[in-house]
């Protein structure tokens, strides 16, 4: 994936949707590429991956402990493993490749120093969390 | 051709052309139904009931409009304003047509019920005054602050044109066909029935961008009609804007009664004793003063609150309105000169009259609407309710009684109540409306400047103003503070003890200084962080007061005594009396060298190295050199540099160099503390590796180099610092502006430099300038507005690019980032435009980002605040031609076109020949990647 390639994708990722194409650029440098095959596993429950996934293609599955189906589905340019990266515990669920995908990877630690230099990524997350709890409740109800 | 003329003549924009049109239209529509209805009214009320029944119908008319004020302020926030309009026309026809009814049933069968008239008279005034106050609302509602400047006075014609046309046809209809005027009235229910047609049109095509009504509102709006009078009443104390309008209400109120009263009862009774010729003067009077108004309100208004701002141009009714009563004065009150001169009172008659209605319509009412751009739109229905039902009665009544007692009578024939003869009351009236007309320009003077206030306020954000809201107001002068003071030092509370510390040291009381050393040895006192107040505070105390020193030391050394088991305390103690270098401790201190708490230590072997009088200077180096190393992975490691920064001693360098590479950030701050420390006496030397530096990732790190380059000489490249005043920490702006400005002299020319480039960001151009601008010469100043206007023209450019670029319509990823780059440029071009504009105006920080956000925000009511900020700057050149630019709604290629011609007064080149060569003219490195991958991708 060229930069460039990077930087349309990070630009359709909800968390850095307020970023400017120089930040954007910036926090491109610090992804790094990667693809993962059909069912492998991105993290497992009460494992400690300090990882953000961002997918660029594919479905991952997120599943409860030890059960069968899944609780959610990440689509393209949506994100996994940001709780962990709030709460330093190990992750709570599991989280599986649905067919070929193909991820950018950000280490928690950037991602600290990200938020740390431009704050709006800490109002990205923010929104995406609460809709993501929405749709939660909604589902539920 | 003609299209272009006449919208040029008359200030209307393309893009406004439909709104404006059916506004107009509106207006012209219910007009001519007002207009036969008001001269019908009137006819049949005199004619029926007899003219002494007029002032009755007066106040019956206050009084309904005063309750159907409330009313209207409370269904304002709950309704869209179009369709407020929309009941307000269904509900006069109605009325209209019941009215109809009533005079068709008194005029063939109940002769007797005269009443009818009167209903008809005050319920018509009634609707047509409510009407007209919303009016405005809804006009103002369709356009920004800026736009509704302009356009307003355009729309407002056609009350004139309605009124004039409404009454030609009704003496067409009267005098050719020979109606009577009771079978008329259903004129006004068709008229209104029109208008309601024009008013769902507007609704179905045009979308309010400032509405009245919102959620918040819609919650208030479930309370009672007394809470939102209540509101209201709050609102006016509340904002001074309201209070001078208030007041500037009252005043034009009572003023204007006065006038009319001496023109209609004195002048012209005087010039036309006979009624029939007093009436076709009245007749005459009218055709040429509405063609006056409607010539006025078209070519002049609009240009006189565009050119001299809402502020402004309403100081110019109560100037116009002294004028006319000092003329009145002088002529009554001279009579001797120009004695019953007839030409002379007739013309200052109409002069004051064509004042008093005219102008009114003209330019008060226009003017004082636009004042409501500076209040929230969901405020404008209670707050004109308040003004016009309860000011505007209010300041009616004190005018009428006024009169009556100043008069004593009816008749003027009959002798003054006070004493006043016929002939004082000439020239009393308006020696009184000239008072009163002064007292209206001193209330139009803090309501121009409050205004523009207010603009600015409107573009705060909420969540802005609730963090700043909060200021401290201090009442009750010193003794309070020191009252507060003692009180908190004796509180249990740490935290409040710890604040009283602070103030007693930031206000240096001297008289709680035994206070404090009390606190400091007291041994109840155990809390470390009041003992590290308490001896920061008596340092503070005894350093602005000499005679305190001797207790200083006295509660130094006392502290010192009962403190050996405390050893942050200690090392804190020890410290301070470093100080005291004629005093000789030793004894004291050099015990503490073995204490177990490696801070104690190191503060002791400091201690005894710094005194003179200490023999064994080396044995105290060699144990701080031995103590690195044990502490190689300590975490005292930043310490034991402290110690050795602290010696001073420059030979020791080596030691400290290879921990400025370590990866601990505290150890790497205290090597470079301790580096800094080591060759304080020749830092020149160290200057490479100082700047060396500043292109760390740590700020703490820069902070210590800028504070360091301090003291060296001055750099030969200023861009290592220029750069950092780009950076999201304040601290290291501040410490690089510092730097910058102690050498001012010799970096000038480099910020100077660094402002013609577009390769700084929009902070460092607003700090660089914050730094120089006071220094620049007016030609240095003039360059850089020359600057900023070759910006502007870079900003509709790439405006333009971006307009049409969207209208080629590529669905490509690449393509959306384009025009993402694209509209951050145009953003970064207009914060340099705004910040040369700032500068030049002498505003602050604050205002650029206010009409920076308001301009770029999509909300167009943000946008239009913005621009009436920036107009109320003045016209200067840069800013007259960017609110030329936001004047158009920048929405399609056609309109950039345009407005690159209206500033440039040349066609734009932008076609599908050109566009890619400007792109990569724009000389963007990702701009030309997107370009590259859509040419490959495509």
């Amino acid at each position: 994936m060229i930069p460039l390639e990077k930087i349309i994708v990070l630009s359709q990722v909800a968390l850095f949707s307020m970023l400017k194409t120089e930040e954007l650029n910036t926090i491109s440098t610090i992804a790094i590429e990667t693809s993962y095959e059909d069912g492998d596993t991105l993290f497992s429950k009460d494992e400690m991956v300090e990882k953000l996934f961002i997918v660029v293609s594919g479905e991952v599955m997120i599943f409860k402990a030890d059960q069968e189906k899944p609780m959610a589905t990440v689509k393209e340019n949506d994100f996994v493993g940001e709780l962990s990266l709030f709460n330093t515990s190990p992750h709570i669920t599991s989280a599986r490749c649905s067919g070929k995908c193909r991820f950018l990877i950000i280490k928690h630690k950037d991602m600290e120093r990200l938020i740390d230099e431009y704050p709006a990524i800490a109002v990205g997350f923010i929104k995406v969390l609460i809709s993501r709890m929405r749709d939660m409740i909604e589902s539920q109800n | 051709m003609i299209a272009r003329f006449l919208r040029n003549l008359l200030s209307i924009k393309p893009s406004e052309q439909q709104e404006v049109f059916y506004l107009f239209m509106t207006l012209l529509v219910f007009s001519i139904g007002a207009s036969f209805a008001r001269s019908i009214s009137m006819t049949l009320l005199v004619e029926n009931l007899g003219g002494e029944k007029l002032p009755l119908m007066f106040i019956f008319i206050d009084l309904s409009v005063m309750i159907g004020s409330i009313a209207y302020a409370r269904y304002t926030k709950k309704f869209n304003g179009i369709h407020i309009l929309g009941f307000f026309l269904v509900s006069t026809a109605l009325f209209s047509v019941i009215a109809q009814l009533l005079c068709t049933l008194t005029t063939y069968w109940w002769s007797a019920q005269n009443w009818v008239y009167g209903f008809f008279f005050v319920g018509f005034f009634f609707f047509y005054i409510l009407i007209s106050i919303h009016t405005g609302s809804v006009v103002a509602s369709y356009f920004t602050a800026v736009e509704a400047r302009r356009v307003t006075p355009i729309i407002n014609t056609g009350i004139p044109i309605g009124g004039a046309l409404g009454g030609g046809i009704l003496i067409v209809l009267l005098n050719v066909f020979h109606f009577h005027p009771q079978q008329l009235i259903l004129v006004l229910a068709l008229a209104c029935l029109g208008a309601f047609w024009l008013a769902r049109i507007i609704n179905a095509r045009f979308k309010p961008i400032r509405a009245s009504n919102d959620a918040q509102s819609k919650d208030q709006a479930q309370k009672n009609p007394l809470h939102d009078l209540i509101v209201a009443f709050k609102n006016i104390i509340s904002s001074k804007l309201m209070i001078y309008m208030s007041l500037g209400l009252m005043l034009f109120v009572i003023g204007s009664k006065l006038l009319e009263y001496h023109y209609q009862t004195i002048i012209y009774f005087q010039v036309f004793p006979d009624p029939t010729r007093r009436a076709t003067f009245f007749a005459t009077y009218e055709v040429f003063a509405n063609l006056a108004w409607l010539f006025i309100q078209l070519f002049f208004t609009s240009r006189i609150l565009v050119k001299w701002s809402v502020g402004a141009s309403n100081v110019l009714y109560p100037v116009l309105s002294a004028i006319a009563a000092l003329a009145l004065f002088i002529y009554f009150y001279g009579q001797g000169l120009l004695a019953n001169s007839v030409i002379v009172m007739l013309s200052l008659g109409i002069f004051t009259q064509f004042i008093n209605q005219e102008m009114r319509g003209a330019l008060r009412t226009p003017a004082n609407n636009l004042l409501f751009n500076a209040i929230s739109p969901n405020q404008w229905g209670n707050n004109k309710a308040f003004l016009n039902g309860i000011v505007f009665p209010l300041a009616t009544l004190i005018a009428g009684t006024f009169l009556m007692t100043i008069t004593g009578a009816e008749s003027l024939i009959v002798q003054i109540d006070w004493g006043f003869s016929v002939e004082q009351l000439y020239y009393l009236l308006p020696l009184i409306a000239l008072i009163v007309s002064i007292l209206g320009i001193f209330i139009a003077l803090p309501q121009w400047s409050q205004y523009e206030k207010d603009m600015q306020k409107r573009l705060e954000d909420e969540f802005v103003k609730k963090i700043l809201g909060h200021q401290v107001n201090v009442k009750g002068g010193i003794k309070e503070i020191r009252r507060v003071i003692r009180e908190k030092l004796n509180s249990s509370n740490t935290y409040d003890v710890i604040a009283a510390l602070d103030m007693i040291r930031i206000l240096k009381f001297d008289l709680f200084f035994n206070q404090v050393g009390n606190l400091l040895i007291n041994k109840k006192t155990q809390y470390f962080k009041v003992k590290k107040h308490c001896l920061q505070t008596l340092a503070a105390l005894s350093r602005s007061n000499s005679n305190l020193k001797n207790s200083h030391l006295n509660y130094l050394l006392e502290a010192l005594r009962i403190e050996q088991d405390a050893p942050q305390v200690l090392s804190l103690i020890i410290k301070d009396l470093t100080k005291f270098k004629s005093v000789n401790f030793n004894h004291l201190i050099e015990k503490l060298l073995t204490h177990p708490l490696p801070s104690v230590c190191v503060e002791a072997c400091l201690y005894l190295h710094q005194n003179p009088k200490y023999m064994h200077k080396q044995l105290i180096e060699k144990k701080i050199i031995a103590s690195f190393d044990k502490a190689e992975l300590s975490q005292n490691m930043p310490l034991y540099l402290y110690a050795l920064g602290e010696l001073r001693l420059s030979h020791y360098s080596d030691t400290v160099l290879p921990f400025l590479e370590s990866d601990n950030p505290e150890v790497r701050l205290a090597a470079l503390t301790a580096f800094i420390r080591l060759h304080e006496a020749e830092l020149e030397s160290q200057k490479a590796r100082l700047l060396k530096v500043l292109e760390s990732p740590d700020n703490e790190m820069k902070i210590l180099a800028l504070r360091a380059l301090k003291n060296c000489k001055p750099l030969k490249y200023w861009a290592p610092v220029i750069q950092l005043l780009g950076t999201r920490d304040r601290r290291l702006i501040k410490e690089s502006q510092e730097l910058l400005q102690l050498n001012m002299g010799v970096c000038k020319s480099a910020l100077i430099d660094a402002l013609s480039s577009d390769k700084i960001s929009v902070q460092q151009r607003f700090e660089i300038m914050l730094l120089i601008y006071h220094f620049l010469s007016n030609k240095q100043q003039q360059d850089l507005q020359k600057g900023a206007d070759e910006t502007l023209r870079k900003f509709v450019q790439v405006n333009g690019l971006l307009k049409f670029y969207e209208s080629l319509g590529y669905d490509s990823k690449a393509a959306h980032i384009l025009i993402k780059i694209l509209q951050e440029m145009a953003e970064y071009h207009l914060d340099h435009i705004l910040i040369v504009i700032t500068f030049a105006a002498k505003e602050d920080r604050d205002f650029f980002q206010k009409v920076s956000n308001g301009l770029k925000s999509s909300n167009r009511a943000n946008q239009g605040n913005a621009l009436e900020v920036l107009s109320n700057l003045g016209k200067k050149s840069l800013v007259n031609r960017l609110l030329k630019f936001f004047d158009e709604r920048f929405v399609t290629l056609q309109s950039v076109r345009r407005i690159y011609f209206a500033l440039y007064g040349k066609p734009v080149k932008m076609d599908k020949n050109h566009y890619k060569a400007q792109l990569q003219a724009l000389n963007n490195d990702m701009l030309n990647a997107c370009l590259l991958y859509i040419r490959e991708n495509i």
